[in-house]
């Protein structure tokens, strides 16, 4: 089975780069592609639990990214190192992604057929 | 250009096939206007299916793709209902945008 | 020992405010040069103004899409607009436009198509020859 690499590191709603990232990883999830999705540098802001977008009138990232489990995205991850230089603690992030460290990402890194970086 | 849909004295605004451009300017007897509008007389079985496609995007803000609306209606009613013959037969212009439409929910995307 | 590889590239830029098209034809033009193959180029976000014919280059300035034309034509590489990414920033291939009664804007050249079909081609790729294949994201 093919594996992407999905990196998303932007923080949500101030480009379109999130959203790109996760419309991505559902279109490769829908044609039978294996996804790994890490969330790393500010993109760990998309991670933030009780973020209210009506205000900033975009479509909540937080709630998309809940949906990755059920297209079969079960790999969904954070860079460790990432959470600490932002100053964000673990009980602040959505259960649906797990903290990994930088070893573990260069392996991810190292298996994947292809990365795609948003 | 603007297109609307207007029932019982209301005006809502549509997109040019249909959907609803605010989700939220839902209510019940709009999927009962649309679905006529699709050649459709709503059963308690559509409604099972419109209302658990609106409950999806209600949680997660996007529709599902076929699969994962099949797989879910699996998960929670059974095999029975979750199986792609049973919802296709509901909505034979396709599951994913025809129910979807009715549920007053944005047209998907079309790369989804 | 030359090994041929199979490249995807992925583009993500506009032409006129990033230096990303330029670098990914370029880069495209040198692995042809060098025997590899391009299996098509597709452009996303902000990559699918690279499509856009409404796009025009001031005075002095080169037209990026007239190289990316003269490019698919030579080597016979698909160019691929992702239509999603594209219909939201105002790119219209020629079905989409005649929906929606607004003006074309996608050169024909290009193939309006959806990101299932990129990932479709990495996985049937990946799938005959995974050491050949070169997934390349500008």
């Amino acid at each position: 089975m093919t594996k992407l690499l999905i990196i998303s590191t932007q923080a949500p709603y101030v480009t379109s780069a999130a959203q790109d990232a996760l419309e991505a990883a559902l279109a490769a999830s829908n044609v039978g592609v294996e996804v790994t999705f890490v969330f790393a540098q500010q993109g760990l802001y998309q991670l933030l639990d009780g973020q209210d977008s009506t205000c900033v009138q975009r479509k909540s990232i937080a709630k998309q990214i809940n949906v990755l489990p059920l297209y079969d995205i079960d790999a969904v991850y954070y860079i460790a190192e990432d959470m600490i230089d932002l100053a964000l603690s673990s009980q602040a992030l959505t259960s649906t992604a797990e903290s990994i460290d930088t070893n573990k990402f260069n392996q991810l890194c190292a298996v994947s057929n292809a990365i795609l970086r948003f | 250009m603007q297109h609307f849909l207007e029932y019982d004295g209301k005006k809502i605004e549509i997109d040019g096939n249909g959907y609803l451009l605010d989700y939220l300017d839902w209510d019940e007897e709009l999927s009962t206007v649309i679905a006529q509008l699709e050649g459709i007389d709503l059963t308690p079985a559509h409604w099972e299916v419109v209302l658990f496609v609106r409950a999806f995007y209600e949680e997660y803000e996007t529709s599902p793709a076929i699969r994962v609306l099949v797989k879910s209606l699996s998960n929670k009613f059974g095999p029975q209902i979750g199986n792609s013959r049973y919802v296709q037969r509901l909505f034979p212009k396709g599951p994913a945008r025809q129910a979807t439409k009715i549920a007053g929910l944005p047209k998907p995307a079309k790369c989804l | 020992m030359f090994v041929m590889n199979k490249f995807l590239i992925f583009v993500t830029r506009s032409p006129f405010d990033s230096l990303n098209g330029l670098t990914a034809l370029s880069f495209c033009e040198a692995a042809i040069e060098l025997g590899h193959e391009i299996e098509q180029v597709f452009f996303y976000q902000q990559g699918v103004q690279q499509a856009n014919v409404d796009i025009q280059p001031a005075t002095g300035e080169k037209n990026l899409l007239a190289q990316w034309l003269a490019f698919s034509e030579q080597t016979k590489t698909p160019l691929n607009v992702c239509v999603t990414a594209s219909i939201k920033r105002g790119v219209l291939s020629e079905p989409d436009a005649t929906a929606m009664r607004l003006h074309c804007n996608v050169h024909c050249a290009f193939n309006p198509v959806g990101m299932a079909d990129y990932f479709s081609a990495l996985n049937t790729s990946s799938s005959c020859d995974p050491d050949a294949l070169i997934c390349m994201q500008f």
